[in-house]
């Protein structure tokens, strides 16, 4: 018990201390960041009580919604934990798999986002005094909560490990077949299917509990899917800190590097090998292939439906360009400033990495796009993805020097300087979102369309050509506080 | 014999700690260089100004005769370097490293792939060089940066310990290296905790202790006048006898 407490204790002292090491509490805008959780909170709250009140009309699409939100954000604290890193070098230390389990099940708890999380867990205790079974209510609640929490851990733990990232995806796609085949099958569209998946689902049952519905058989259902979500994260974390974790990529990758011409191919190969690693990037190709079901399947697509779609892709994607060095971590960044590069040369090349990247994922799109509604759509969807990609890269380049943060590979990403990531967001969207309203727009022609869009990119790409030679030369000044928030 | 490497009065400080203090320092071009000293003693952020790896608080490299300040480009294209952190990326293979920096010194692709060959037979990293990095021994990954830092045949080497953690064949073979180069007016900069391989190495040395130079030699100088390197540099660093840790015992 002392060790774990050690070891704990260690674990808190270095989170805490990462955490003050800005030595200034308005460093990284902590205040506005403080004002919008404050914000999420208040409008949870708010969500909070309008599910009590459906709850006394019978209805529980409200509070499911909620439950489904609650559940994922568990999956960002678990599986974005660094600490993790820490406990699996530790495994020389005399702690048998059960102690060293406790540690992995309690050291999430290190950091503030979890009680943040757990505070707001807690919050759905108010739906008790809306409920007429408020004990069976309660241990429904903490059993989805301890359901949410083991789930995010097993998806952290597998996911640390080539095999068990192997077993996600193959999961995923056997239930996404499942879903498909049953709903051929049964003569069923998908969505009538998703919708009979739903009703198995943890957030379902609450619901069903909390109005009083089925109370014991959805209780045992609850208990048996915690059951299982346990015994599956203690596998993981058992997997993950007795294997060897990176043996199957060495066999994949270790050769594969794309062959790309020009003096910073080797860059920008390593750059997408990086990208690859990121599970936030993953939001983007799930967004894609929603846009791709889209285009094939609608009766008679629209850009007017499309491009509000890319908007959500990019927005989706922010990690890659906003962060340009988080993967590179400090050791990285020396191997830049050792090479005969200047930093507009070095952010250039991060800039090709990314725009690959994005090319990849959306020029399979335009070309359904030309498919479906012809060159002309298809050529304007291509200025719609630029003018974007050119946006989101000027603002990358100022907020990659200005608060650059390490990445751990496949952890997610996705925190960091949260004001200037959504006005980033609201930036690089401005072209797309300009490219809708002109879009969307009555009497425009074909004419003027191409004229305004083509108008739109052309200043997106000068806004980039400032960002690249400003933040060139920055990165060059930056260079040992960059290196330093990356250590 | 001119200058490969001159500083005046170069000083780092971090804060209230000064890493290094008014370093005065000239190293001939084609020699062989040893800068040794005490664990924290400054001689890898000494190597790091040097390398524009860390800027100065004060003072003045000049690589050269060029000022890294102001050529900073110019220098880094005629310097190789092994830097302490050995500055690799994890998820790239041996292999993959040297064909990613060729090109970035003008190397055309066949040139670099056929240096990058010969460097990991010379290294004995040949069979091993798909390995990624972050699952390669210390010694491959030292190996796969000192290769890094040869791949453009540079004018100045800068080796931060180049020599720990290498296996003796592989360590012998880059001593013999290092001398061919030296012979052909490449200068080397290292450091080396290896005290006996830095006697038999290098033409002059120096010993910096908490970030000020205490002493400076010429190798042959010093063995006329039959002193070792060992004695100077423990005359300089004090060492602990252990007597509290009787417990060990």
């Amino acid at each position: 018990m002392a060790g774990i407490v050690a070891v704990l204790r260690s674990l808190w002292v270095s989170y805490w201390r990462m955490v003050k090491r800005p030595g200034n509490l308005t460093a990284g805008h902590q205040g506005a960041l403080f004002i919008i959780v404050g914000l999420i909170l208040f409008k949870y709250v708010q969500f909070l009580r309008l599910s009590a009140l459906d709850l006394g009309r019978g209805s529980t699409r409200r509070l499911e919604v909620l439950l489904g939100a609650i559940f994922v954000i568990w999956m960002f604290p678990l599986v974005g934990d660094t600490q993790f890193g820490a406990l699996r070098r530790s495994t020389y230390l005399p702690f048998s798999s059960h102690q060293l389990y406790v540690i992995r099940l309690l050291s999430p708890f290190v950091a503030l986002r979890s009680w943040v999380i757990a505070g707001a867990s807690a919050g759905m205790f108010y739906w008790l005094h809306y409920t007429s079974q408020p004990a069976a209510a309660l241990v429904a609640i903490v059993l989805f909560v301890t359901f949410s929490y083991f789930s995010g851990l097993a998806a952290a733990d597998l996911s640390a490990t080539a095999v068990g990232r192997r077993c996600l995806v193959i999961l995923l796609i056997l239930a996404s077949l499942g879903v498909t085949a049953d709903a051929a099958l049964t003569g069923h569209g998908v969505m009538v299917e998703m919708r009979r998946v739903r009703l198995l689902l943890p957030p379902h049952l609450v619901g069903r509990i909390l109005v009083g519905e089925r109370v014991v058989g959805s209780l045992a259902l609850l208990a048996v899917f915690t059951s299982v979500a346990w015994a599956l994260s203690t596998l993981a974390t058992k997997t993950s800190l007795q294997g060897e974790p990176l043996r199957g990529s060495r066999a994949r990758t270790g050769r594969g590097l794309p062959i790309l011409p020009g003096k910073f191919a080797g860059l920008v190969a390593k750059d997408l090998r990086h990208f690859q690693r990121l599970p936030d990037l993953y939001f983007g190709l799930l967004v894609v292939i929603v846009s791709a079901l889209y285009l094939i399947s609608a009766p008679d697509p629209s850009v007017q439906v499309l491009w509000p779609i890319l908007i959500l892709y990019f927005a989706s994607n922010v990690m890659a360009p906003f962060n340009f060095f988080g993967a590179d971590d400090a050791v990285g960044f020396d191997r830049y400033m050792l090479m005969p590069l200047t930093g507009k040369m070095i952010i250039l090349s991060k800039n090709i990495a990314c725009l690959l990247l994005v090319a990849v994922q959306t020029v399979p799109l335009v070309c359904l796009v030309v498919w479906r509604m012809g060159w002309l759509m298809g050529f304007l969807s291509l200025i719609e993805v630029g003018g974007m990609m050119f946006c989101y890269m000027s603002w990358g380049n100022w907020i990659s020097i200005s608060h650059p943060r390490r990445i751990h590979f496949h952890r997610f990403a996705s925190e960091g300087p949260l004001p200037e990531i959504l006005l980033g967001v609201v930036f690089g969207s401005l072209p797309g979102v300009l490219g809708v309203a002109v879009a969307v727009k009555e009497n425009n022609s074909f004419s003027s369309l191409i004229w305004q869009m083509t108008l739109i990119f052309i200043a997106s790409f000068v806004i980039y050509l400032g960002s690249l030679s400003r933040f060139g030369k920055a990165m060059e000044q930056r260079r040992e506080s960059i290196k330093a928030a990356l250590s | 014999m001119p200058l490969a490497i001159e500083t005046r009065g170069l000083t780092r400080k971090y804060g209230r700690l000064t890493a290094v203090q008014t370093l005065d320092l000239q190293v001939n071009a084609g020699t062989i260089f040893g800068f040794l000293g005490p664990n924290g003693s400054g001689k890898s952020t000494t190597v790091k100004m040097l390398t524009s790896l860390l800027k100065p608080t004060a003072g003045v490299v000049l690589i050269n005769g060029l000022d890294i300040r102001t050529h900073a480009l110019e220098v880094k294209q005629m310097i190789g370097v092994l830097p302490e952190d050995l500055a690799l990326f994890d998820y790239l293979s041996i292999w993959e490293h040297l064909l990613m920096v060729g090109p970035i010194y003008g190397l055309s692709r066949d040139e670099t792939a056929r240096r990058a060959e010969q460097l990991l037979r010379f290294l004995d990293l040949w069979q091993t060089r798909h390995t990624l990095v972050n699952q390669a021994s210390y010694g491959m990954k030292k190996k796969c940066s000192l290769g890094m830092a040869l791949m453009h045949n540079p004018q100045i080497l800068f080796l931060d310990e180049p020599f720990e953690g290498i296996d003796p064949v592989s360590s012998r073979n880059i001593k013999d290296l290092l001398m061919r180069l030296s012979a052909n007016g490449v200068t080397v900069f290292l450091t080396s905790h290896i005290l006996e391989v830095v006697e038999k190495l290098v033409q002059s040395f120096a010993i910096i202790v908490r970030g000020e130079i205490v002493s400076r030699h010429d190798v042959v100088e010093l063995t006329n006048s039959g002193v070792t390197l060992e004695e100077v540099f423990f005359r300089h660093v004090s060492h602990n006898s252990g007597a509290e840790l009787f417990w060990l015992e």
